[in-house]
């Protein structure tokens, strides 16, 4: 059984090799990996710079090496029906399943070589544009701190708001700080942390000019400690800041407050109340090339999951439905999140009409079963994780694996297997 | 003796897309193909042997009627384990080369490593492509494709080969070497099913033959049974001096009253096959006898190339 699907994923692979769709997606990657750090603009720092070009390259690799596979594995079964090399396979003693395992295994080899090559040429293009002859010493020391390190994120507890705080704002998730005003949130650091501390926040103002600075103080007060931690400066809005706090404790509880000190032009300062893009604690956790590690692997949880999808789709139908069926399962995916919002927005704007109120039920419907039948992709994007230094736990690549591999992609294998052994083949009279 | 292939009332309409029956390409044939025989499919384009043979080969499922191939159902690995099938477009990989063709294949059966390339050499100096084994497969002629199918159907040493068209796109030699390792095959005990339009080519390899049209099995049986006319007798004599053939001749008149023919008459296939069809063209029949006629006069001595190939072959796979 082990020697029929090994041979069926070398041929797989030879024939992704020879007929070059290997070399030219390598190209793709090549050339957009490479040339990414021309053309994009960062927010003017080495950090931001770093974080945009593994935003950017990562997710460009992602996004090819998604649809390559999608695509290759629809064609990899459906082309050799239409080539008619699946009828001369089926007269042989091959079960459906070693077939499918075979071709999936083939496809799983190209992705990881295809991902390990992309991956390095973004670590290696990531260290050449950072080394040591092009930053100097100072911003070196910022992006390892920051960037090129894995951080966990601890988000506050729920802040408190206070009562003068206009209602409209709290519903929208937004904690205002006005000129000498004040902010306070409040941390409890995880038990067996680790004691190197980060203060992550991002902010915008009700300034027209954007990009102008803003003065304030930041006081941090730890439960067991004599003295407050100060730290006051100048902050750039709609930009990540990182703060370095002095060494905590594990279960240690802090409290954060941030006061707007802005005199020569003031202005309100306005926090996201959701951590992700408001504040947020981040202690070291692993180094960046450990981090880097998982982020591929959960990409190759995903890419196996796109394998799995197109090869199923090429064992029900033939090359073009297979295409149409996988990368249109890939776009109600992404697009989920954008029809449920659409739907909810029509319910809000314009509710009583008769034919929104159609539109609206159609869409929810669509969203609810996008919903009931799409991976949980989002949860495992490495791009939440990667660009700004958050800390991947291998519990979520074994999460990934579990819920993108082995059930979303078993329950996919088990549908293209019981298809393909009842799918018969020269459908033509003869 | 249990039949390789055994069908019974096998019937199969193929149905357009609401599943309303389009065509009935089969329809509640009958036959068995005892081992060691060489079975032959012959009917005119549509008359439903392609979809016989693939019935046999479990790529189409039967809408009734009952199939076994091996006493099994032919969708059953245990079966297909000892097929081989050359059809009747070659279906082979055009980026694997002729050596890597045959090893794939190899691979699917299971057989070790040394086996299989043994295996391997035996059948590329069979179907004369040593030459050419690193060569890809897409970048080879017809022919030499043709040559290389049949070889990965022989891969397995089967105990049934199924082959469609086996001598289609090969020159007047290729089909010689074809029908020879047909012939070959049939001494050593295997069980061959083929199809083919060209009916001399049946007549000089098959046991037994089926003449199939509009899904219908016309007539079967042995070759010899059907093409003889038994309400005539050939009298097979040694040579006669003139005078005393002439006195012979002169007492059978005398029997019968009627100036009696020496010679047994009897029908060539190809005749055969125009009247039991009955409704083929003129044009057609040209083609065949012309064909037929080609194939007769260009046909040189193969020599024990193929023949011994194929025999070595199938002696090794003995040990």
């Amino acid at each position: 059984m082990l020697s029929k699907i090994l041979a069926i994923a070398g041929l797989t692979i030879r024939t992704a090799i020879r007929s070059r769709v290997f070399a030219l997606l390598l190209a793709l990657v090549v050339i957009s990996c490479a040339g990414l750090p021309l053309i994009i603009k960062s927010d003017g720092t080495v950090a931001g710079q770093a974080q945009l070009f593994i935003h950017y390259a990562f997710g460009l690799a992602v996004a090819l090496l998604s649809l390559a596979a999608a695509w290759s594995a629809a064609g990899a079964v459906s082309l050799e029906v239409s080539g008619r090399q699946m009828h001369v396979l089926r007269t042989k003693p091959v079960h459906a399943f070693e077939v499918w395992l075979g071709k999936w295994l083939g496809l799983l080899t190209i992705n990881l070589v295809m991902l390990a090559l992309a991956g390095g040429l973004i670590y290696a293009l990531l260290r050449w544009t950072t080394h040591s002859a092009v930053l100097p010493a100072n911003d070196q020391q910022r992006l390892r701190e920051e960037i090129l390190r894995a951080h966990r994120v601890v988000a506050p507890d729920q802040p408190r708001i206070a009562r003068d705080k206009p209602l409209a704002q709290v519903e929208r998730g937004l904690l205002a700080v006005p000129p000498e005003g004040t902010q306070s949130w409040t941390f409890r650091l995880p038990e067996g942390s680790r004691p190197a501390l980060f203060l992550q926040f991002r902010f915008a103002t009700s300034r027209i000019e954007r990009q102008m600075p803003v003065a304030g103080e930041w006081l941090i007060t730890a439960d067991e400690t004599s003295g407050p931690y100060s730290v006051s400066g100048s902050y750039t809005p709609h930009v990540n800041h990182t703060l370095k706090l002095p060494p905590g404790k594990p279960g240690q509880k802090l409290t954060v407050t941030y006061k707007n000190v802005e005199t020569t032009a003031p202005a309100t300062v306005v926090f996201a109340a959701d951590p992700g893009s408001g504040l947020s604690l981040l202690i070291h956790e692993t180094s960046f090339e450990s981090n880097f590690l998982r982020a591929l692997l959960l990409v190759l949880a995903r890419l196996a999951f796109f394998s799995a999808l197109g090869l199923t789709a090429g064992m029900l139908f033939s090359f073009p439905v297979a295409v149409f069926t996988a990368l249109g399962f890939l776009l109600m995916t992404a697009l989920r999140g954008g029809v449920g919002a659409k739907a909810l927005a029509i319910e809000e704007e314009s509710a009583h009409s008769l034919l929104t109120e159609a539109l609206n039920t159609v869409l929810n419907g669509i969203w609810q079963l996008a919903n009931l039948i799409a991976p949980p992709l989002a949860r495992f994007d490495p791009l939440n994780f990667l660009p700004t230094g958050g800390f991947i736990p291998w519990t979520l690549v074994g999460q990934a694996w579990a819920v993108l591999v082995l059930a979303y992609g078993g329950a996919l294998a088990l549908l293209g297997i019981w298809r393909f052994s009842r799918r018969e083949m020269y459908l033509a009279a003869g | 003796m249990d039949a390789v292939v055994h069908a019974e009332a096998l019937t199969r309409i193929f149905r357009d897309f609401w599943r309303r029956p389009k065509v009935c390409a089969v329809n509640a044939i009958s036959f068995a193909v005892p081992p060691g025989e060489v079975f032959g499919l012959l009917g005119p384009n549509g008359s439903g042997k392609t979809t016989t043979l693939r019935m046999i080969l479990g790529l189409l499922n039967p809408t009734r009627g009952a199939l076994t191939v091996f006493g099994r159902s032919p969708r059953d690995v245990a079966a297909k384990a000892r097929l081989g099938y050359l059809p009747e477009e070659s279906c082979l990989y055009p980026y694997l080369t002729a050596r890597e063709t045959l090893n794939f294949y190899g691979r699917l059966f299971d057989l070790s490593w040394p086996k299989r390339q043994a295996h391997i050499d035996q059948l590329l100096a069979m179907s004369a492509l040593q030459h050419a084994q690193h060569r890809p497969v897409g970048e080879f002629s017809r022919g030499m494709a043709r040559r290389l199918g049949l070889a990965q159907a022989l891969i397995n040493d089967p105990d049934l080969i199924v082959l469609d068209e086996p001598t289609a796109g090969l020159d007047p030699v290729g089909c010689r070497q074809v029908k020879d390792l047909i012939l070959t095959l049939a001494r050593r005990g295997k069980t061959v099913i083929l199809s083919s339009h060209l009916l001399a080519d049946v007549e000089h390899v098959c046991d037994r033959v089926a003449i199939m049209d509009n899904g219908a099995i016309l007539v079967q049986g042995r070759i010899r049974d059907l093409l003889e006319q038994s309400d005539r007798w050939r009298l097979t004599l040694p040579a006669l001096a003139p005078d005393r053939l002439a006195s012979v001749l002169q007492a059978l008149r005398r029997e019968t009253g009627a100036t009696p023919e020496i010679d047994h008459p009897s029908l060539t296939l190809e005749q055969f096959f125009i009247e039991t069809i009955g409704q083929t063209g003129q044009e057609k029949t040209a083609a065949y006898s012309a064909e037929a006629k080609l194939l007769a006069a260009k046909a040189g001595p193969t020599g024990g190339g193929p023949e011994q190939g194929v025999a070595d072959f199938l002696r090794e796979t003995r040990r």
